[in-house]
């Protein structure tokens, strides 16, 4: 049984302006796109599928559970620091504690280790063994033991955390060791390694993230956006029997699918706008509130860690973007419109329609999917594949915003299977033998 | 000129002929029965008349206007009530009717004024504002008759008007389509109730395994097959299709 905006009776409250403004529309086509929209609002699969399931699907997914476990979080990581060695009690307090960000109980008796991990007591213990300072202290090696569970994502995450602040302290003691004997630290790092980036955008830790995502979200939209509309519009509305009534009425078959298509363009919009918010949200708690406090303020290189928040590429111009990506969103939702038409011109009932257009979006989805683990110079002719055309210029707009040809490219391809969609549905909506057989 | 007209109107669907070389002539003004056991192609004759169906062969007219060629002008010379009355049921009545008002270019005040009376007529004021499904059948009989008739056509094609329907509702359907006829318009009516047909039918024809076999007055017909009622007629040729 669905759930209506509407009192038990059945009498429309909420919903009936919107009813009422029928009467003022004069144009066939906004006609049926008012009355697809009416009914479609009135449907509680419309909030649920198009705006409220995107928009709250990713930040609880993607960021909650991070941002949970980062340090401040509400389910940080539970580290014991085991302290045997004495001495070591104010190197623990004032250089290693504070910088790792974690908060840990500091216990001076002995515990199994591997017990407490196994037993969910601590996610992660640090054994601090008798003779470290000394050892420090006298020019030898001092050995701490982490006992952590690799498939615990806290007790990665603490581990992540203690490892980095346990370098720079190891950094910072080979510097003086160093000098206590005149030389440089230069004499310690034989070789250095500087990482370069290379990339036409700057790469900011969310746009990089966005790089990664967004296109392919862009892509499955063309799936998810209108598509239980667009399965019911056409399919429902023969299962219903409510087409025979239609038909007779004086329209072209051709205004009545535009019309339907308007409705379907509306809900994907809304459907890509939520995608995006959610996605805007989600980039943003997840820099803000997992990623930025995890890390220590400064790098074991003595580098202040910068991190920036943008999700837009630096260089990008930020309207040319938003276009970029409301045209993509656009052309996602109506090329995946217009394939769940085709699809659905073959079936008789809702369900029969899932199934038929579950399989032709299937071997869309599957490339779009793939292409994220293939490298870029494999790009081009996927660039020319359905629905991951439209995935690779939303990429290309992000990361690759010089290159025309690939730009030009996934956009004339991705019109072109538009346009061939379309068409096809035209020419398929409303076939007799389907209709009245 | 007949409000109606086909020749040589024919649908074939794989291997069955469900309406075969069939001609009409129905005059202008005139309640026109068409009678048949289920499965007569009583149904696909409307459906190529009011032109969701293409016929195999032949050709329909309405009001001279070619329904294959001319669809949207025959269109609106036409209301249908079709078998499943195909009221969306997430429009309310009143939204209903709006919707298939205006896609025969009723302008906003006509279509208030006509929805109110309709509506008053039948009964319906109460429920306007009701999504369709929680209606019951009659009351959605009510609503898709409405439907028909809202843009005034010059002819009315229904299909089992009153079947599935409670005495009540099926009384004021019946009503309203007197009354429509009266002001001069056609009415062409496929029904299995014979009482309902006697009622109100100027003419029939009726229909057997795609071909019509008899037409003319109801009095004509029961002459013809040497009956005293109409629903004799029927019973022979319901009988003929089991044996």
């Amino acid at each position: 049984m669905l759930w209506r905006w509407r009192g038990s009776s059945g009498k429309v409250k909420l919903t009936k302006a919107l009813g009422q403004i029928g009467y003022g529309i004069d144009n066939k086509i906004l006609l049926v796109a008012w009355k697809e929209l009416t009914e479609a609002l009135r449907d509680r699969r419309t909030i649920l599928n198009v705006i409220l399931l995107p928009m709250i699907l990713m930040p609880i997914s993607m960021a909650l559970p991070l941002m949970l476990m980062a340090p401040g979080g509400a389910v940080q990581p539970i580290t014991v620091m085991v302290v045997k060695d004495l001495p070591s009690i104010s190197l623990i307090e004032e250089r290693i504690l504070p910088k790792a960000k974690i908060n840990a109980t500091v216990i001076y008796s002995d515990i199994n280790a591997t017990k407490w991990i196994l037993e969910n007591k601590a996610d992660l213990v640090v054994l601090i063994p008798e003779g470290f300072y000394s050892n420090l202290s006298s020019s030898g090696s001092a050995t701490a033991f982490i006992y952590y569970d690799p498939f615990s994502m806290k007790s990665e995450m603490a581990m992540t955390q203690l490892q980095l602040v346990f370098g720079e302290l190891s950094k910072e003691e080979i510097e003086k060791r160093l000098k206590e004997v005149n030389l440089s630290p230069e004499f310690a790092r034989p070789i250095q390694i500087v990482g370069k980036e290379v990339s036409k955008v700057e790469a900011t830790p969310a746009a990089i993230i966005g790089a990664m995502i967004l296109p392919m979200m862009v892509g499955i939209l063309a799936v998810t956006g209108a598509g239980t509309f667009a399965l019911d519009m056409i399919a429902g509305e023969r299962e219903r029997k409510t087409i025979e009534a239609l038909l007779t009425a004086p329209i072209t078959k051709l205004k009545l699918l535009v019309g339907k298509y308007v409705t379907m363009l509306v809900l994907s919009i809304l459907s890509g706008a939520s995608m995006l918010i959610s996605f805007l949200l989600a980039s943003f708690l997840m820099v803000n509130y997992a990623i930025a406090p995890s890390f220590p303020s400064t790098l074991p290189s003595g580098e202040i860690m910068n991190v920036s928040f943008s999700l837009m590429p630096s260089g990008l111009n930020p309207l040319l973007f938003l276009l970029s990506l409301a045209f993509a969103i656009v052309l996602a939702g109506l090329t995946g419109d217009a394939l769940i038409v085709v699809g659905s011109s073959f079936a008789k009932s809702f369900k029969e329609a899932q199934q038929y257009t579950g399989v032709v979006t299937a071997g869309f989805i599957i490339p779009l999917i793939s292409v994220v683990y293939l490298p870029p110079r494999l790009f081009w002719p996927f660039r020319m594949l359905p629905i991951t055309s439209i995935a690779l210029l939303v990429r290309d707009v992000m990361v690759n915003p010089g290159d025309k040809a690939a730009i030009m490219t996934s956009s004339a391809a991705s019109i072109l299977y538009l346009v061939l969609f379309l068409l096809l549905s035209a020419k398929l909506f409303g076939r007799e033998a389907v209709v009245f057989d | 000129m007949e409000a109606i007209k086909a020749r040589g109107l024919t649908k074939i669907f794989g291997d069955l002929v469900a309406v075969d070389h069939i001609d009409l002539d129905i005059p202008s003004g005139v309640v026109f029965g068409l009678l048949g056991p289920n499965g007569a192609g009583k149904t696909t004759t409307f459906r190529m008349i009011y032109g969701v169906l293409r016929p195999t062969e032949g050709r329909v007219w309405v009001y001279g206007h070619d329904v294959s060629k001319e669809p949207v002008k025959a269109k609106n010379l036409i209301g249908v009530l079709p078998e499943d009355t195909g009221i969306y049921p997430r429009l309310t009545a009143e939204e209903n009717l709006i919707y298939f008002g205006k896609l025969h270019g009723m302008p906003e005040t006509e279509l208030k004024r006509k929805i109110e009376e309709y509506l008053s007529i039948l009964e319906l004021e109460e429920k306007r504002d009701f999504i369709a499904e929680k209606l019951s059948k009659g009351q959605r009989k009510k609503v898709a008759f409405i439907r028909a008739i809202l843009h005034d056509p010059p002819i009315l094609l229904l299909d089992e008007p009153t079947s599935s329907v409670d005495v009540v509702s099926a009384r004021d359907i019946r009503n309203m389509i007197k009354d429509y006829a009266k002001k001069g318009n056609t009415v062409v009516l496929a029904s299995h109730n014979m009482l309902e047909v006697e009622q109100l039918c100027d003419i029939v024809s009726i229909m057997h395994r795609g071909k019509i076999i008899h037409t003319g007055s109801i009095d004509e017909i029961k002459r013809l097959e040497g009956v005293k009622e109409l629903e004799d007629v029927f019973v022979r040729l319901v009988r003929a299709e089991v044996f």
